[in-house]
């Protein structure tokens, strides 16, 4: 626009100079033409203003990290013959880690219509908002301007990485005792038998099933069940310094929910909603439900500093017995440690700090998952 | 999916954006640029030819114009590889073919168009020499035949028409820029428009339209919209085709707006405001824009038309215009224009039948050496005192066409080679390219203060003498004594007798015969004036009985009205320019009361002439005795003597000056009473110092030999013409004031724009390199992404080479290229296999790091060496 008016500018001057210098109708008929150019180009303007369409479309909504997000911006002029140009700005914003990103556009707005693809990565998960905050109707010249009504927006979904974690403890299921028993999985439960197969060198000689081994006049074996546990529990606060440290919190909490789905354990998670002012609980049971949680967190989530979910869980809690309990923060102190403590009464409790530097803290409970290596982390993580 | 956007810190990444949308169909894309680019070409050629006139042949011109529009829009629309080469290998075949192929059909085609570039220039420059009157250079050339005038002017026009079509299609459709064709095409209008020549408005409305088209179409297709992208931040649309075939809508629009004006501001009734003319006046004079003909008052060439309308305020640089050795010491005035025929803003020459028939009276006589031949044929005691002399005049300036003559001119068209002699007036060069530089004439010094100059006086005079010895006829004195009134014209009316016939030679009753006839041309065109000024003027002497009854002889009516002159009006420099539409004269007369020699010579000429004298308006030069008191015996001439006066026609000596302007020096410019003197021509030196006084140039040559510092101590000190004419701004209005500030500011805006020139050259040197710079930037990395990832490699290290050996690694630069490079460009020149994208990605970064590398650890001066002159970085 600015090279517009500076053309403009110019061949005006242009004309005014010549009027000055040349006694002659032609000088200043050119010049009272360029005068009234902008007066031509205002009116055009106004008329073709009227019949601006703009649309903002995305036809899909989830994406992982880095993958490439094709906006698609659309503007139309309801009127054949007329043109204008429109100004577009176009913002997306990371609703987890409030990053944002703002693109002007300008398109030519023509009865066929333009559109305009604006491709966008995050490097980290989130909600994506993205939204045209505003749409100006310029007149060709670039002399006048008027805002237009009308706000689009839509959201796409960056999910959070799924990093491979080592193994998830067998104490930690032992220790919760639980009538439901995985149809698949293989354990130690000698009151649910899954199958039975030929003895091989290592088994133990307690699941030799005798009176089937006498009548095949081999040694055959029992394989027996595997307990399934439903009150672990996963507990995050983001107090997280910067979108890093969210992302690296997300990865986490949705790596670790992967694990327990693939080990057939239902777990919770818990979190506290800073736009409802509530704490938020999610019954995991299948693999459905980790990605309605994680719709949920990362629609509704924002970070903040206090440890709400924390604090709130503290004083809701009432006795619930768990076979352990997870909690995600970014930083925490001793005394939130003690808290916690007391509050579960010995329950077992593992807290993971996602961050970039070693903790002090000293507790054997409290586990670092480092952000510098956060796939290492995981990898060597042993819930 | 598995595309990946361009990494960045940031959490989020907004990618440059790309236009998907329907492209517009060929025909259609086509149908769009041949509209605008008719109109853009129609309105640039239509505002150059009708400008000049040039002739050519107007169907073969638009024919060729369609053929070449189409051919270049279909061309450029296909997306043509090489578009540029299919168009400049035939021009450089074709000059190849005309150097090899000597006399071929080829080089008659050269020939041609360079025929036609001479002609059309030579068209342009004396359309320009007639506008402002000033000398521009005309080409030699022999064609004479007009069917060849038109083919030659046809040829050249038809080839900047396929060259400019080329430039414009490209700009329009390649590279989409609306500014480089604004540039393209303006100086088609701009040609015509700098020197007031107005071409037709229709062509205008034409150009005018197409800019303002290109101006307000919303498409971006007239957009370099990749420099506008560069920003981050912003994104410009671009369509791909460009072209937006609904926006023509904007066309009629344009020109419907166009015819509005024309509507609501009728060209009849248009009143320009008074303070832009007010500004037009002060910013000429104050820059001196039209210096080379206003400071000197004559103009540089050969032209017939003095432009009064022009005629503003003055001031002189004080350079030396003149050298002059003359034998003849004394006042002088040289004629270099004469002024024959006054329409109320100009002094012209008669028309092309009126000199048909003056030649026709005149046959080998020249009007210009009636002095000398009188005193020869038809001498008497009255030219007692007349001497002959030698002038020599050197004309500083270059390529002047116009030669200065004194009165009494003695040498004739056959001694003065290479001077034309134009008519009855004055003379010029006979070399249109380069004027005379030098020339001398014989003249004869006159007393012109005699007052029987009448061609009846002179042969009484001629007769009483009894030079006639042989002579046995009747009593010539009885023949010759009439009972006239002192009436000069009365006098011409007279009739030469037989017996006097019969008394002289056969020779001087052909040159009387002449003069008789020439007298009764000269009473019939010479007392020309438009109507409604003679009415007037003729009130005015009624006024003040300046009119034959009361002063029945010419010199005496001439001194009386010059006086009349001098008593109402003053002398300035700074009088403004006559008002659009108002009759220099009258208003100068009448409304002003303020001017310089211009004024004061045209008025008088106008009431003379109004009274029936014959008068003419003369432009040159004046000289006087001191001139000449350098030891080289040269006078040096400086602009400021250029000067306006009067001549009168004397039938028994030819035409005389007449000095119309006061002295202004000595603070008498408004004292009229003082100059009454003035009005008998300057012969000798008791005259001289009043006839200094009388010329703007008021200060009096020293005797100092150095003409350097003649010249400068003859500068007009604009202080000090400020101070002169500063009791005449105290009475005068506030328009005056800023006149006379603008003039005394003069200098300073001079100077200023000498300096603006200089910042100018060097800030065009400057766009040249950057220009060139980023062309030769944009060729490399067109290198850089060939389709082809080898041809890519190459072009890559070819830069990355350039780059060591900038940095002074010229002996062995492919030491310093790391050995995976090599072994990538070495895969790239001798395997059989592709470079991946990865691999040319690596190259172009190490190529990228080592331009940053090289770049940061330069000098200044070596930075902008690498920067400007080698377009490294």
């Amino acid at each position: 626009m600015k090279i517009n008016k500076f053309e403009y500018g110019i061949i005006l001057i242009s004309t005014a100079i010549l009027h000055i210098f040349l006694v002659d109708y032609l000088s200043f008929w050119l010049f009272a033409f360029f005068l009234m150019l902008p007066l031509v180009s205002l009116v055009i303007m106004i008329i073709a203003g009227r019949g601006v369409i703009c649309e903002l479309l995305v036809y899909w909504t989830t994406y992982r990290k880095n993958d490439v997000v094709p906006i698609h911006v659309k503007v139309i002029n309801k009127y054949s013959l007329l043109i204008c140009t429109v100004r577009v700005k176009l913002t997306i914003r990371n609703e987890l880690t409030q990053d944002e990103q703002c693109k002007i556009i300008f398109l030519t707005a023509n009865h066929t219509g333009q559109t305009i693809v604006q491709d966008i990565s995050s490097k980290y998960c989130g909600v994506i908002n993205c939204q045209i905050s505003e749409i100006r109707i310029y007149d060709a010249i670039g002399l006048f301007s008027y805002r237009k009504k009308s706000v689009s927006n839509c959201h796409i979904e960056i999910l959070p990485t799924v990093y491979p974690i080592k193994e998830v403890n067998t104490l930690i299921q032992n220790k919760v005792e639980n009538n439901k028993f995985s149809h698949y999985i293989k354990g130690n439960d000698p009151s649910e038998i899954l199958d039975i197969r030929d003895y091989r060198n290592g088994d133990s000689l307690t699941k030799i099933h005798w009176k089937l081994s006498q009548k095949s006049d081999k040694l055959m074996v029992k394989e027996l069940g595997d307990p399934v546990a439903n009150d672990v529990l996963i507990l995050f606060d983001i107090n997280a310094d910067n979108s890093k440290q969210s992302d690296g919190l997300m990865d986490t909490i949705y790596s670790i929910s992967n694990l327990l789905m693939e080990n057939q354990i239902n777990f919770k998670i818990q979190w506290y909603d800073n736009e409802d002012k509530q704490m938020i609980k999610a019954n995991i049971n299948q693999k459905d439900d980790v990605k309605t949680a994680m719709d949920h967190i990362l629609y509704k989530i924002t970070p903040q500093k206090q440890l709400w979910a924390l604090k709130y869980f503290i004083s809701e809690h009432n006795n619930t017995i768990y076979s352990i309990v997870y909690y995600l923060c970014c930083e925490i102190t001793k005394e939130s440690i003690d808290l916690l403590h007391q509050s579960l009464h010995g329950n077992p409790i593992s807290i993971l700090l996602v961050a970039s530097s070693p903790h002090s803290l000293g507790e054997e409970d409290v586990k670092l998952i480092d952000l510098k290596d956060l796939k290492l982390s995981l990898e060597n993580l042993v819930l | 999916m598995k595309q990946r956007i361009s990494k960045s810190d940031k959490g989020l990444n907004m990618d440059y954006p790309r236009v998907i949308s329907s492209e517009n169909s060929f025909l259609m894309q086509f149908f769009f640029y041949i509209i605008l680019l008719i109109i853009g070409l129609t309105g640039a050629y239509g505002c150059f030819y009708s400008a000049f006139s040039v002739p050519i042949s107007l169907p073969i011109f638009i024919a060729l114009g369609i053929i070449f529009l189409s051919a270049f829009s279909i061309l450029f629309l296909s997306n043509f590889k090489y578009t540029s080469l299919v168009v400049l290998i035939p021009l450089f075949l074709m000059l190849i073919g005309a150097f090899i192929f000597k006399n071929s059909l080829i080089t008659s085609f050269i020939d041609q168009i360079v025929n036609g570039f001479i002609l059309t220039f030579n068209i342009v420059s004396s359309a320009y020499a007639q506008k402002i009157q000033s000398n521009f250079i005309i080409l030699p050339i022999d064609v004479v035949n007009v069917d060849e005038v038109i083919y030659c002017c046809t040829i050249f026009a038809v080839c900047t028409l396929y060259l400019t079509t080329f430039l414009m299609s490209w700009l329009l459709i390649i590279r989409k820029n609306a500014i480089l064709n604004f540039w393209l095409t303006m100086p088609f209008l701009a040609v015509s428009l700098i020197y007031s020549i107005i071409p037709s408005y229709w062509a205008v409305a034409c150009l005018s339209i197409f800019w303002s088209f290109l101006l307000i179409n919303p498409s971006s297709y007239s957009r370099n919209i990749t420099k506008l992208n560069r920003r981050e931040s912003t994104f410009y649309s671009q369509e791909n085709s460009g072209s937006i075939p609904q926006s023509l809508i904007l066309i009629p629009i344009l020109a419907i707006c166009l015819i509005i004006l024309m509507f609501i501001f009728p060209k009849d009734n248009l009143y320009r405001l008074s303070f832009i003319d007010d500004l037009r006046g002060s910013f000429i004079n104050s820059t001196n824009l039209l210096g080379s003909h206003q400071s000197t008052i004559t103009g540089d060439g050969n032209t017939n038309i003095v432009n009064l309308e022009l005629a503003g305020n003055l001031s002189f640089t004080g350079k030396i215009v003149l050298r002059i050795k003359s034998s003849n010491h004394n006042t002088e005035y040289l004629k270099g224009f004469v002024g024959s025929v006054y329409t109320g803003n100009s002094w012209e020459d008669l028309s092309r039948e009126d000199y048909k028939k003056l030649n026709a009276i005149l046959k080998e006589n020249k009007v210009q050496t009636f002095p000398s031949t009188f005193i020869q044929l038809l001498g008497s005691s009255i030219d007692k005192d007349a001497y002959q002399y030698n002038m020599t005049v050197r004309n500083v300036r270059n390529n002047s066409k116009r030669i200065y003559s004194p009165y009494g001119l003695i040498s004739g068209s056959k001694k003065l080679k290479g001077i034309d002699f134009v008519n009855d007036g004055y003379m010029i060069s006979s070399n249109t390219l380069l004027g005379t530089k030098e020339y001398s004439m014989d003249g004869l010094k006159l007393d012109m203060s005699n007052e029987s100059l009448s061609l009846y006086e002179r042969l009484s005079s001629y007769f009483s003498n009894d030079q006639n010895d042989n002579y046995n006829g009747p009593d010539l004195n009885k023949e010759l004594t009439k009972d006239f009134d002192s009436s000069i014209q009365k006098m011409d009316e007279w009739r030469i007798s037989v017996p006097v016939v019969s008394a002289m030679t056969p020779e001087q009753t052909s040159f009387t015969q002449t003069v008789y006839e020439y007298s009764s041309f000269v009473y019939a065109h010479y007392t020309q004036l438009p109507q409604t000024l003679k009415e007037r003027l003729d009130k005015y002497r009624d006024q003040y009985d300046l009119d034959t009854r009361h002063y029945p002889r010419p010199s005496d009516l001439a001194k009386a009205i010059v006086d009349q002159i001098q008593k109402e009006n003053n002398y300035s420099l700074s009088p403004g320019l006559t008002p659009k539409g108002s009759d220099f004269v009258e208003y100068f007369l009448f409304e002003n009361h303020r001017g310089y020699c211009m004024h004061f010579a045209s008025s008088a000429a106008a009431l003379l002439r109004s009274a029936g004298i014959p008068a003419r308006y003369v432009e040159g030069y004046v000289i006087y005795p001191s001139d000449f008191s350098n030891q080289d015996e040269w006078a040096n001439i400086p602009d400021s003597r250029s000067h306006a006066w009067v001549e009168i026609y004397y039938s028994g000596l030819g035409w005389i000056p007449i000095e119309a302007t006061p002295p202004s020096a000595n603070g008498t410019v408004e004292n009229g009473h003082e100059t009454a003197e003035s009005a008998t021509p300057p012969t000798d030196e008791s005259t001289e110092e009043e006839a200094t006084e009388e010329q703007p140039d008021t200060t009096e040559p020293t005797d100092d030999p150095n003409p350097d510092e003649e010249s400068s101590n003859n500068i007009k000190d604009p202080g000090q013409s400020s101070s002169e004419e500063k009791p005449l701004e105290v009475e005068n209005s506030e328009q005056n004031n800023t006149q006379y500030r603008s003039e005394y500011i003069s200098p300073i805006l001079i100077t200023l724009l000498k300096i603006l020139s200089v910042l100018a050259l060097m800030g065009l040197i400057i766009v040249l390199f950057i220009v060139i710079r980023k062309i030769r930037i944009r060729l490399r990395y067109k290198g850089f992404i060939e389709k082809d990832n080898n041809e890519s490699a190459i072009a890559i290290y070819e830069y990355i080479l350039k780059l060591l050996k900038f940095n002074n690694i010229d002996k062995s630069p492919v030491k310093n290229i790391p050995d995976h490079i090599s072994q990538l460009v070495l895969k790239a020149r001798f395997s059989h296999h592709t470079l991946t994208d990865e691999e040319t990605e690596e190259l172009k970064e190490y190529a990228e790091k080592l331009m940053l590398e090289i770049k940061n650890n330069a000098s200044l001066f070596k930075r902008l060496v690498g920067k400007y002159i080698y377009s490294l970085f």
